[in-house]
């Protein structure tokens, strides 16, 4: 028994994924939570980390698949693949310090590793991941107009066109319109440094 | 993030010509020679690539969050007016599916069509603590959320490969979604193992996917191996579209 393997399958998968279709990140989101959940339920978590960690897995995976770092081999899902993710940022946060010091762990570390910016000094990758997250967040600030029109083109991949129309405003303006919102994006995030 | 700088509508629709691949070769090793002589310019790029990224993200999020909602409310399901929408979902489905067969007019779709119907599933006794999950993937399966009901019982799988009544309907799931090529190992699986319950209804099931398949032969050869009213019917069903 086991997997069936259908390369074909898996890289239309991949090319929706690319896409940010969202029917198939839906689909690829519940049908996989369970497997992460009952694994870190059965190593001494609980369903919000489970959430936390396979939501993290989640966006890592995407993250990977848009940058041509994961290439479906015979052996390896992309479904297996989002486990296998989830597995390690548990294992990471079992191995962090607070449970370090209380418990001992089977450390059956699995070779798959994310592997997000294989060539940036760890020291980079968090600087990265901290501007990401200031960005994130300031996006949320953001006026509605702005938030919908960056997620139609940025997400959604919408063309220019079809966001002139749904804006009911010229493409040209359409196009300042993005800037702008860059620009105020851009502002948002120009805090004072920390 | 202290920069900053000034980035002009051109230059930054221009960086997001260049990250999109939307340049022209010729055009693309200037940009890329710009970047190694103009540090300010690298910078600018960087951090244009930075927001984009982020961007994607940022809209990524929350809708992870509706996903997971999604999941909650599935798997309670109590809310009825969630139900109409899952219902709604599943019957646009449905009607897809239709669609996609009447269009398609393939004899053996029709054929598949006609004989085929989802096991209707077990009585789900929530008693039985020890196999919770089991019965609650069950529960899915019998709302017809055949994709839920495969994502809570692949962990059993991998556990009890053997079992045969979980591989009967991880088979039976699989059909239901259409995935005859993932359902035919769960159905062989179960076939192994002669004295299980399942054993006369995997090998109609199996004959049924064999059909859609385009195995005739195979399909033929099996029923007739195991005689049945039931088999019989379908067997003389194949024959005649074989002949056909």
């Amino acid at each position: 028994m086991g997997k069936v393997k259908h390369i074909a399958k898996q890289s239309q998968l991949i090319e929706a994924v690319r896409r940010n279709d969202e029917q198939t990140l839906r689909s690829l989101y519940t049908q996989n939570y369970y497997k992460t959940e009952k694994y870190v339920l059965q190593n001494s978590g609980s369903k919000p980390q489970a959430k936390d960690i396979y939501q993290e897995a989640f966006i890592t995976v995407w993250k990977n698949v848009k940058v041509g770092k994961f290439v479906p081999k015979n052996d390896t899902a992309l479904q297996g693949y989002l486990f296998q993710i989830s597995k390690n940022k548990w294992l990471d946060v079992l191995r962090s310090s607070q449970y370090r010091k209380t418990r001992q762990l089977d450390t059956n570390y699995l070779n798959v590793h994310e592997d997000e910016n294989a060539m940036d000094t760890v020291e980079e990758k968090h600087t990265k991941e901290k501007q990401q997250q200031l960005i994130v967040k300031a996006f949320s600030q953001l006026g509605k107009d702005c938030r919908r029109l960056l997620e139609a083109f940025y997400f959604e991949k919408q063309s220019m066109r079809n966001i002139s129309s749904l804006f009911e405003i010229t493409e040209a303006s359409a196009r300042n319109k993005k800037y702008r919102c860059i620009e105020r994006l851009r502002e948002l995030t120009n805090l004072p440094p920390s | 993030m202290k920069k900053k700088t000034e980035i002009s509508q051109e230059t930054f629709e221009r960086i997001e010509a260049y990250l999109s691949n939307e340049l022209s070769e010729t055009e693309a090793l200037k940009f890329e020679s710009r970047i190694k002589s103009d540090a300010q310019f690298a910078t600018q790029v960087a951090e244009v690539e930075a927001f984009l990224n982020a961007i994607e993200v940022a809209a990524l999020k929350p809708k992870l969050d509706d996903y997971h909602n999604e999941l909650a409310i599935k798997t309670t399901s109590q809310g009825g007016k969630n139900y109409i929408k899952y219902a709604a979902a599943a019957s646009i489905i449905l009607a897809i599916a239709l669609v996609w067969l009447f269009t398609k007019t393939n004899p053996r779709e029709e054929l598949y069509a006609t004989y085929y119907s989802p096991d209707p599933g077990l009585p789900t006794i929530m008693s039985a603590t020890s196999q919770f999950e089991f019965y609650d993937g069950m529960v899915s399966y019998k709302q017809g959320n055949y994709e839920e009901a495969l994502s809570k019982w692949q962990p059993l799988v991998e556990e009890k490969p053997e079992n045969d009544t979980l591989s009967y309907f991880m088979g039976m799931a699989h059909m239901a979604t259409d995935e005859i090529t993932l359902a035919l190992p769960y159905l062989n699986s179960t076939i192994e193992k002669t004295t299980s319950t399942f054993y006369s209804e995997a090998i109609y099931y199996k004959a049924l996917a064999l059909v859609k398949a385009a195995k005739l032969n195979e399909a033929i050869q099996l029923l007739g191996m195991h005689p049945s009213d039931k088999n019989q019917t379908l067997l003389n069903a194949i024959r005649k579209l074989k002949d056909e």
